[in-house]
């Protein structure tokens, strides 16, 4: 399936970025945000509705002026904790055992998970 | 110092079990175990998995927990959960041990044993989500079987390069992916990286231990890998964080035997 070209206001696509404090990024469907991402480096782009919750995703490759790659899920206003292996797979704080080729795989199996509750914006726990 | 028995979870009597569950309410009611959790978070992306110090380092890590759980009462081990012959009707999963499973009308909330939220002494602090109690989903998937096991047991190499969830022929890679399936059929507070919230977490860590000491007892002269120059990668002779302990120092278990 092709993401790329998949609709996403812009005021999501910050939302998420921001959340994550990762690098500057441009909104697929072209909108400049900061450093403009190149069509071809926006590996995967999502925004819909899963089991009643709002999962987005955006995973951006590295290159044209951005020094780091973009990986990126929310799941109702709040960021998921990511880890990407070597090998390009990711596991999430809410998936700590499991590997996911996908963001959304990992953002659909983390509502799956999570039940009524939302990832904390932060894997830090707060006393 | 006596060795203390390490012994299997469904052949605890009333008393041991009382005990057990006494002691973790204890380290729980005074912040000591929050503090394992924040530990094991602390961990997301570090090296207490997917790679060679996830034995010693969970070793390490269960030792800690349960020096604490003997400065409560000195008669108490951390019981192991056999997860090949103890499955979901098990009485490990009785109300005077872990307690039982969840329900999806419920959002998968622990409502039974020492350890549901109702009890007013099991609240999760320390988390990677928004949920504040106990919550298990089992079954998803299988237990992992005597035969899988087996298998890992037999592999001879403790583990191989690229020293990682790709390592193959290794007995780390094996058990820790064995290890994975279980956390993963637990859904809920097991999955993420905050498992250790749920008690259950070091009945089946203990086990995996027993695994290792088992492989360990009958390779006498076998040894953790790399043993050195391997950037990136921590060395038999190079510290565990957030411990100064190294995997050498985890090699045998002085303070306890497995019954």
């Amino acid at each position: 399936m092709n993401h790329k070209h998949s609709s996403i206001s812009r005021r999501r696509l910050l939302s998420g970025v921001f959340a994550v404090g990762a690098v500057s990024v441009v909104g697929v469907t072209g909108v400049l945000i900061a450093t403009p991402a190149h069509a071809d480096d926006v590996e995967e782009q999502f925004d819909e509705v899963y089991k009643g919750r709002r999962i987005s995703g955006t995973r951006i490759a590295a290159g044209r002026g951005r020094a780091e790659r973009v990986d990126s899920i929310v799941i109702d206003g709040e960021t998921l904790h990511l880890m990407r292996d070597a090998d390009g797979t990711y596991s999430t704080s809410v998936n700590h055992y499991q590997s996911f080729r996908s963001l959304r795989q990992a953002a659909k199996a983390a509502v799956d998970t999570l039940g009524t509750g939302t990832p904390r914006g932060t894997i830090r726990g707060h006393h | 110092m006596a060795n203390g028995i390490r012994q299997n979870a469904v052949n605890m009597t009333a008393d041991e079990k009382q005990r057990f569950v006494s002691a973790m309410i204890a380290i729980k009611a005074n912040g000591i175990y929050d503090g394992f959790v924040q530990t094991h978070i602390d961990q997301f992306n570090g090296l207490a998995h997917r790679g060679p110090t996830f034995l010693p380092w969970h070793r390490r890590y269960l030792l800690d927990l349960e020096q604490r759980l003997q400065a409560v009462d000195r008669t108490v081990n951390i019981p192991y959960w056999d997860w090949t012959t103890a499955g979901a009707t098990s009485a490990v999963f009785a109300a005077d041990l872990m307690g039982g499973n969840g329900a999806s009308n419920n959002n998968w909330m622990v409502t039974t044993g020492p350890f549901a939220v109702n009890t007013g002494r099991w609240t999760l602090n320390i988390r990677s989500d928004s949920n504040t109690y106990l919550r298990r989903q089992f079954p998803l998937g299988t237990l992992p079987t005597a035969a899988t096991v087996n298998g890992a047991l037999a592999i001879n190499t403790y583990d191989t390069a690229p020293w990682s969830p790709a390592s193959s022929g290794s007995f780390r890679n094996a058990i820790e992916n064995i290890h994975n399936g279980v956390h993963v059929w637990f859904g809920g507070t097991m999955a993420g990286a905050a498992s250790p919230n749920d008690p259950l977490f070091f009945l089946h860590h203990c086990n995996i231990d027993r695994l290792w000491s088992q492989w360990q007892a009958a390779r006498p002269t076998a040894t953790y890998l790399p043993s050195g120059n391997t950037p990136g990668v921590t060395d038999v002779n190079e510290p565990m964080t957030p411990w100064p302990t190294t995997p050498a120092q985890m090699a045998t278990h002085p303070s306890y035997v497995y019954g």
